[in-house]
């Protein structure tokens, strides 16, 4: 019953951080909502016995990526984005009677599901038995999900390729930044072109 | 411990190398890139031979989350096919638009590991991983040309709403987990029937649908479509059409037909409305679209619309019938596909400045390059189903199925929007051959080199699954009937 309460808590408290994420003009402000957000579901994941989790959560999130994106902001002059005006007005009309539906059937969904593992629940005595929490995780990251887990270090390849592609500063000596040698790139003129 | 059944992720590990290979080669190169080009054909190639010499083969691998067998073969090679002729297009384009990069190649290769992992996964996890990988070469591809307007906004509306709609499997999956407790196809498939909560299973099934239904482009989760292959450089747009649909595809069929097989009446209702909607959608817009890259964008939802009629049919019974007519379909869409946009990028290339695209700049191909005009007139007369083509065998099993579905309405309409389909491919035919050009193109050589490689084996695939059909379709069957192995 106290996890219940617990997770409820938790889960409102991540969610209200999620909103406040992304309806803050100020990119900073919302930021350290992320990072609200981030720990509130760290908080979740050790009510559900998963401390490693919880503490990876805290360390990679809440920690390392959270100071590389303030980081990337605070270099950033962002003072154009708070003036910008949305684009579709109407889209908040059709969100207003989209979302309460989708709201009204993942609580009829919650409402009436049988969760198997919540039922039988994971507890410290069954983490005991496979070894412990951290064995646990590292048995099934390495044994079971070896496949997945490989393929995840190609998207990382691909995602750091990827950024060089789209950040190598491609000059010659004496060029301003965000241009080319002239014989290497697209004409001025050429850049709102059909590809 | 033991050694890990690398043979059942041989293509996927020969791919994983070229694709290294060609990185750490790329620096060291000049302005000739041959060498990487050739890297990473020969991997694609090795790995597609390497898929067919394992074919026979049917086990599960790695804790049972991807397994080895003919369905699994059967896309591996048709994904190496298709990257192996979206890059035999790519090098005189890309030299022509100044932005010739080794990285190009090493991305396609990383998208093609994402889908073979995508058509061999029998685990949720597997299929995530997979389906990220394709999704993030494919953003990076997209914006490939950075210095591009067009090419920035396609990456940026791409990877906004591709993350959007990931969340949604995401979501999805994790209800299904949450009913079951494990991410195995099989073991979900016979506990989730069990677990007496239709709505639950229906919540699910409809996230699961609109993620994948993104990737292949499906209405109303088409948006991104036209936008996306007009700013991306035309081989990705060729590439991005064929491969992660096939992709897409591929999950769909075995996610549905095992995971989701509870809920299958409630499937086969919702493709049958979006069949519907997605063909509509693409032919309307299709019919007003000026420039032909758009238009193909359109023209590919409209062929979305047509598959997922046979995912209809496969709903209703689990017809095996309709799962080989659409695993047929996806091949002889792949060649048709790709050599019309084997044909644009010819275009390009000739005209990196004039060339826009547009209807009018088609007027008089006919006479400027011939070969081009006749080619492009074959990709289209497949597009719309002519007989002795791919796309005919194509359609004709494929609505053959959904009557045998029981849903005779379906079928008529699919044949009545393919009628419209060939108002704006022969529209373009028109151009071509019966207009003379406002403005004088000039060419400066007939099509050469890999480029005419990759549109005459397109070609050839249009002609060879058109005039003899048996051949794909004892593969197709022998695929499908393997699904579950």
């Amino acid at each position: 019953m106290a996890e219940k309460i617990l997770f409820i808590i938790f889960g409102v408290l991540a969610i209200g951080g999620a909103l406040m994420t992304i309806t803050r003009k100020n990119v900073i402000h919302g930021l350290i909502a992320l990072v609200f957000t981030f720990i509130n579901v760290a908080m979740i994941y050790l009510v559900t016995q998963a401390y490693f989790l919880a503490v990876a959560q805290i360390l990679v999130y809440a920690g390392a990526i959270l100071v590389l994106f303030t980081f990337v902001i605070m270099f950033l002059d962002l003072r154009e984005f708070r003036e910008m005006e949305q684009f579709y007005p109407w889209q908040k009309y059709l969100v207003a009677i989209l979302a309460p539906i989708a709201l009204a059937e993942f609580i009829a969904v919650v409402v009436t599901a049988s969760w198997i593992p919540t039922q039988q629940g994971i507890t410290p005595e069954m983490l005991a038995e496979i070894g412990g929490n951290t064995w646990g995780v590292g048995v099934s990251l390495f044994e079971n999900m070896l496949l997945p887990f490989e393929v995840a270090s190609l998207i990382l390849v691909a995602a750091m390729v990827g950024a060089v592609i789209m950040a190598r500063k491609e000059t010659t000596p004496n060029v301003a930044l965000r241009a080319w040698a002239p014989a290497d790139g697209p004409q001025p003129g050429q850049l709102e072109q059909e590809v | 411990m033991e050694w890990p059944d690398i043979t059942s992720i041989l293509p996927e590990v020969i791919l994983a190398v070229a694709a290294l290979l060609v990185l750490l080669v790329e620096p060291f190169l000049k302005k000739d890139k041959t060498a990487v080009i050739a890297l990473a054909l020969i991997g694609l190639l090795a790995s597609a031979v390497v898929a067919v010499a394992l074919g026979g083969n049917s086990r599960a691998a790695f804790s049972g989350t991807i397994v080895l067998n003919s369905y699994a073969l059967f896309f591996k090679v048709l994904f190496a096919l298709a990257a192996f002729i979206s890059i035999l297009m790519s090098p005189r384009y890309l030299e022509a638009s100044k932005r010739h990069l080794g990285e190009y190649y090493a991305l396609i290769l990383l998208a093609v590991i994402g889908m073979d992992v995508m058509a061999a996964a029998r685990d949720f996890i597997a299929f995530y991983v997979g389906l990220e990988l394709m999704a993030m070469c494919s953003y990076i591809l997209a914006g490939f040309f950075r210095y591009r307007i067009r090419s920035n906004e396609a990456a940026l509306k791409y990877f906004v709403t591709g993350v959007f709609a990931s969340a949604f499997t995401l979501f999805g999956i994790s209800l299904v987990f949450g009913f079951t407790g494990t991410t195995n196809y099989e073991i979900i498939s016979s506990n989730l029937g069990s677990t007496g909560n239709a709505t639950g299973v229906a919540f699910a099934t409809a996230l699961v649908v609109a993620g994948l239904g993104f990737k292949v482009s499906m209405a109303p989760f088409h948006m991104w479509t036209p936008d996306v292959y007009q700013g991306a450089p035309t081989t990705v747009a060729a590439f991005f059409s064929v491969g992660p649909k096939a992709a897409g595809f591929s999950a769909i069929l075995i996610i549905f037909t095992t995971v989701f097989e509870s809920s299958s009446e409630f499937w086969s209702v919702l493709f049958m409305v979006l069949s519907v909607l997605t063909m509509f959608v693409g032919s309307v817009m299709a019919i007003v679209q000026s420039n032909m890259k758009r238009m193909l964008a359109y023209s590919s939802i409209t062929h979305v619309g047509y598959l997922l009629a046979g995912l209809a049919a496969l709903g209703r019974g689990l017809d095996t019938k309709a799962g080989e007519s659409i695993i047929l379909y996806l091949a002889a869409y792949t060649v048709m596909n790709l050599g019309a946009f084997g044909i644009l990028t010819y275009l390009k290339t000739q005209q990196p400045e004039g060339f826009d695209y547009s209807l009018k700049s088609f007027a008089g191909l006919g006479r400027r390059s011939p070969w081009a005009a006749i080619l492009l007139t074959l990709f289209l007369f497949s597009l719309t189903g002519i007989p002795g083509t791919a796309g005919f065998i194509g359609k004709f099993y494929l609505f053959t199925s959904v009557v045998r579905g029981d849903l005779v309405w379906l079928a008529v309409l699919g044949v009545l929007f393919s009628a419209i389909s060939a108002y704006y491919y022969l529209r373009l035919m028109i151009y071509m051959f019966f207009r003379e050009p406002e403005t004088e193109l000039t060419v400066k050589e007939p099509i050469e080199g890999t480029l005419a490689a990759a549109v005459a084996l397109s070609a050839a695939g249009v002609l060879f699954l058109g005039l003899f059909p048996q051949w794909i379709w004892d593969h197709a069957l022998k695929a499908f009937s393997n699904l579950f192995g």
